[in-house]
Order: structure tokens, then sequence, then C-alpha cells
């Protein structure tokens, strides 16, 4: 179990991270608030607890590797590089701007510290999977992430990969889930209901374990057990039960905040929310 | 050199087994360097590979997305992965997975379409690829070779394992005959161009081992008096500089241009783009596949029903020359 001074410093950090998450939308004028708010924890949770990201993190060659899979909360990871250093601050309000290296979507040629570039959804756990069978062939003690959206996980790669990693016991490989429960179109049960998700996962060989993904100390703590022996030779599942919009009540559970702009009134509600 | 596939005539070789021989030199010279196979590892030529590096050779099952995307992973962790599968499978399953997950972040990954073309022969459209070089030379950062013969590849192998970014080499299935001369040294990369047949009366471009047919109709062409400058185009993109020049010689005069592959997003494009760019007027002609797909025949007398090759190939270049 983490300290719990820890986990009040990394809700902290959330708060904060939702903070930007909100100027650079507003800044931008576009962008995808619902997702990237859900997501938050698990970013918090992935860079600062378990990689220890700073400043000179992403340049060394021997590391963990994070891929966000559901590029289109790129908002959720500039925020979490500024809060820990990796990108200056005063850079987020580019997000979204002509020359910027924040792109849309994560872009890992303009900015060096993004993994992967995403953003055509179902293609980050195939890329985290090469990770994570590298990292075993140079038998190193790293973990390859990559975090999905549930919607995301429509698409028949995630299936490809699912399937792949479970067969061949990839154990450096964590699939983290932000299961918000709604997608571009509508709620999942209205588009494409592929719950429940453990018995299918661990039907394909996968070590799964479901929590609240606003939570956290149950984010640190499941993170925790996937990075670890726990789980055994199985790719590990992280089903984070997470709100679209969370931290926010006018956005919170709610479909058309999936992709929307924050008027400078919102901004300000928003704000007060997060950083009560 | 290479072993000729069984039932190759003497002197003919099948890409595919150069490719087996040139994975073995690579592979023992770079230990980054790993097989990436969909189920097709037999056709693929690369089970000696797995039998002597067993941790360096992954087989993904029926699954292209999965593999492109695991390639990009292990080119983000060092290594050079080489994805291999049907040219067919690979462009037009993976398409997305190519150009977002390795074109679009440049990663250094090495992609090998087998059975391009038509020349595959009997097993019809769905294995064939008449559109593999329009797909990858439309995604922005590719660089795009399809060699001429088994001595070409052995070529390409050594630059595309040399350079740093994404690359595809479109190889064919059906045995050929050597047309170009024995690798020199393991260093030699692929000439972006080269003079496969000499003539005054027109400028021809060929690529893949097409030339192969290319050449005889030139040589029959000869004896009738029509002389062919017949250019063998390895890199199709970028295209050599040096071709502008060629086409200058022949102002006023029609190019040729016969590939096996779609007339459109081929070499014919490309040409066009080349001259476009260099403010040279032109004027090609576009012998390749039309707006349609393959079909089920022997690859010889597929390659003629299409007018790729023998005397509809030979008819289409002699009035074309005639202009």
């Amino acid at each position: 179990m983490t300290d719990r001074k820890d986990i009040e410093k990394l809700e902290a950090s959330a708060r904060r991270i939702r903070a930007h998450i909100l100027t650079q939308i507003n800044a931008a004028g576009s962008g995808h608030p619902g997702g990237s708010m859900s997501c938050v924890e698990i970013l918090a949770a992935l860079f600062s607890h378990r990689a220890g990201a700073g400043a000179t993190w992403f340049g060394r060659n021997a590391r963990d590797h994070v891929i966000l899979s559901k590029g289109h909360a790129a908002p959720a990871l500039y925020a979490t590089f500024a809060e820990v250093g990796m990108i200056p601050e005063a850079e987020l309000k580019t997000l979204r701007q002509l020359g910027s290296r924040l792109q849309g979507h994560p872009d890992r040629t303009r900015l060096p510290e993004v993994e992967m570039s995403t953003g055509s959804l179902g293609q980050g756990l195939s890329v985290s999977l090469g990770i994570a069978l590298a990292l075993k062939l140079r038998n190193e003690p790293f973990y390859s992430y990559a975090v999905l959206g549930d919607g995301e996980i429509n698409s028949g790669q995630i299936w490809e990969a699912i399937a792949y990693a479970g067969a061949n016991k990839v154990s450096r490989l964590v699939a983290i889930l932000d299961a918000n429960g709604i997608q571009n179109d509508g709620r999942i049960e209205e588009v494409l209901e592929l719950r429940p998700y453990a018995p299918k996962l661990e039907a394909f060989g996968w070590a799964v374990r479901e929590f609240d993904g606003q939570n956290m100390a149950e984010v640190v703590d499941a993170v925790d057990w996937a990075s670890s022996d726990a789980p055994g030779d199985k790719p590990r599942f992280l089903i984070a039960h997470t709100t679209k919009g969370a931290g926010v009540s006018f956005m919170s559970d709610r479909a058309d905040w999936h992709s929307h702009t924050i008027s400078d009134e919102q901004l300000k509600a928003g704000l007060e929310e997060v950083m009560g | 050199m290479a072993a000729t596939s069984t039932n190759a005539p003497e002197g003919y070789v099948s890409l595919r087994d150069v490719f087996g021989d040139a994975i073995m030199a690579l592979g023992a010279r770079d230990p980054r360097i790993l097989m990436l196979d969909a189920d097709l590892a037999s056709s693929t030529r690369t089970m000696k590979f797995k039998k002597t590096y067993p941790d360096r050779h992954y087989n993904f099952g029926i699954a292209e997305q999965n593999m492109v995307g695991a390639a990009a992973g292990f080119a983000i962790a060092g290594y050079i992965p080489f994805v291999n599968t049907f040219a067919s499978f690979l462009t037009r399953r993976a398409c997305d997975q190519i150009a977002v997950s390795v074109a679009y972040p440049n990663l250094n990954v090495k992609f090998f379409g087998f059975h391009g073309g038509i020349n595959l022969g009997e097993d019809g459209a769905t294995q064939q690829a008449v559109e593999d070089l329009a797909i990858m030379q439309g995604i922005p950062g590719i660089r795009c070779y399809a060699p001429i013969d088994g001595n070409d590849l052995a070529r390409v192998m050594n630059e595309v394992a040399d350079v740093d970014g994404p690359t595809y080499v479109r190889l064919s299935r059906f045995p050929s005959p050597l047309v170009t001369p024995a690798v020199a040294s393991d260093t030699e990369r692929a000439a972006a161009c080269r003079v496969l047949t000499e003539g005054k009366d027109l400028l021809v471009l060929t690529t893949s081992t097409l030339a192969a047919k290319v050449i005889e109709a030139a040589n029959a062409l000869k004896a009738e008096g029509i002389g062919i400058r017949l250019l063998g185009i390895t890199r199709l993109k970028p295209l050599g500089e040096e071709i502008a020049a060629e086409a200058k010689a022949f102002a006023g005069k029609s190019i040729a241009v016969v590939e096996e592959h779609s007339i459109h997003g081929g070499l014919a494009d490309g040409l066009s783009a080349l001259l476009d760019g260099a403010g040279i007027a032109h004027r090609i002609e576009r012998i390749g596949v039309p707006d349609r797909f393959g079909e089920s025949g022997h690859p010889d007398a597929l390659l003629e029903a299409f007018g790729l090759a023998g005397a509809p190939l030979r008819a289409r270049l002699k009035a074309t020359a005639k202009g």
C-alpha cells in the first residue's frame, strides 16, 4: 500500500492536471474534454507514481514505456507532462495551434516525449505489445503500458493484440482501460456493447483487475499490482471504471462533452470545481 | 547465389529465395534485425532465419494490423523489424497501421510485400496486388523499391537495412531471369535507375521483374529496326533525378512506361510528377494494368493477356515508337 501522504500528493497533481486540461482546451477552442478528464488519475499514477517521470526521465534508455492509445485525450497527456516537468507549462496554451509541438493528437516526431503517435484508434496496444516483446527479449525489468478507451476497443486490431499477448504470455504488457462508458456517438450500450470485459479477457489468458479509476489509491494499487510478479506470466489488464468529464459537474457522464469547446465562463466554473 | 525455385528454368530466380538468403546474412551482421510474419513464413522464406534465430522471429498469425503495430513497438525499442507478408494483405489490410503507426512517427520498419503484381498467377485477384505501390507511395515518407531481378534485390536488401526510416520492397513470386550483374559486395546499394537496353528511337521505363519481359520485347524490336533505350527503375520513391535528364534527351517523343501495376499511382504517375516538377513537357504511354483487378491464370499467360509481355507488348511499344 502506498502511503496516504503520497496519495494526497498525487491527488493534488491530478487537480492541477485537470485545471491544465480545461485551460488548454479553452485556449485551443476545440478538443476532447470528456475523455481527457476521465484518464487523469491513470496518467498521474503511471507517470508520477510508477515511472517517476521528470525532466530527464524520457531520455533514459532503460525505463517504462507509456502509450496513450486513446490519442484524443492528448490534453491530459500534455498536462501530465507539464505537471512532472517534462515540458514547460507555458507551452500548454499552444495546443492545436499552427506550428505547435502539441498537436491535436500526440505526434512523437514533433514532441519526442510522446512515446507513440496515436489518434487512429485501436493501434496503440499493438505498439505497446511490440515494446513489451522487446523488453522481454532484452530481459529488462520494465513494463509497457497502453491506455485504451472503451470505445476504442471496438476495433478488431485491439483483439488481435489481446489474442497474441495472451497466447504468448507477454507479461511485460499492461493495458489500462479508461472505461468511462461513453464513446463518440453515445453510451457504450447504444453503440457496441462489449461488457462484461473481464471474462472475455480472462478467456484470452490475461490477468484482470477492476477498480474505481477516479480513486487515486485504487488506481495506484492496481498499477503496482500490474507492475509486479503477482499476476505471474500473464499480460495484465486493468479495467478502470471512470466517469467521462470527471471533476466538473456539467461535463460529468455526458456524451456531448466527448468533443466540445470550453467557453471562458465554463473555464472559470470548471477551474473552481477542480481546484476546489 | 540464391537457390532457384524448384520448377524454375536454369538461370531463373525467385526473389523470395534471394530474400531468404539475404536475411541470413543481414541477421548475422546486425542482431537488431527481427523477422515478423503473419502465418505465411513458408512463403516468405523466413523459416531458416527462425531456425537459426528462434528468439528473433515472431509469427503473429493472420493478423497483419497487429503485426505492423508490434513492428512499430520493436522499432521504438531499437530493433529493426522486417515485416513480411503478401503485398496484397500488407498494403490493403494494414494500410492505416502502416501510415499512422509507422510512417507518421517515422519509425525504422522494413516492409516486404511478397507476390506483388499479377505474376502470382493461379491464386487470382485476392492474392495479387495491382495497387500496392500506389498505396505505399501515397503514404508520406516511405522509400519504395521494386527490384528487377534477384541480383537487384540483393542490393536493395543491403540498402534498406542501412537506411534509417520506413521502406517498402515489392517482391515477385514467379521466377525470373537475372538481367543485372551479381552483387559486388555486402554494402553495394541498388542503382536508382539502370540502362537495360540501348537505343535511340524510344525511351521506355519499367520496374520489378517484369523488366525481363520488356527486355525480350526490346530485343525483338531491335531486329525490326526499332531501338529502345530501356531503363530499369528499382527505386520508385524517391525517383532518381537523373531520369529527368533521360526524358529530356527524348524531348518531343512519347515515353513508354511498362509496369505490372495499376496505371494509377505507380511508376507512370511517379515519372509524370518528376517531369512536371522539372518543367519537362512530356507524354507518357501507360502500359500497365487498367482500372481492374487481376485474375487466375499461368503467370506468363496472364502477363500477355494484360498486354505486359509477348506480342501485345511488342505491338504497343512499336506503335508508341512510331508515334
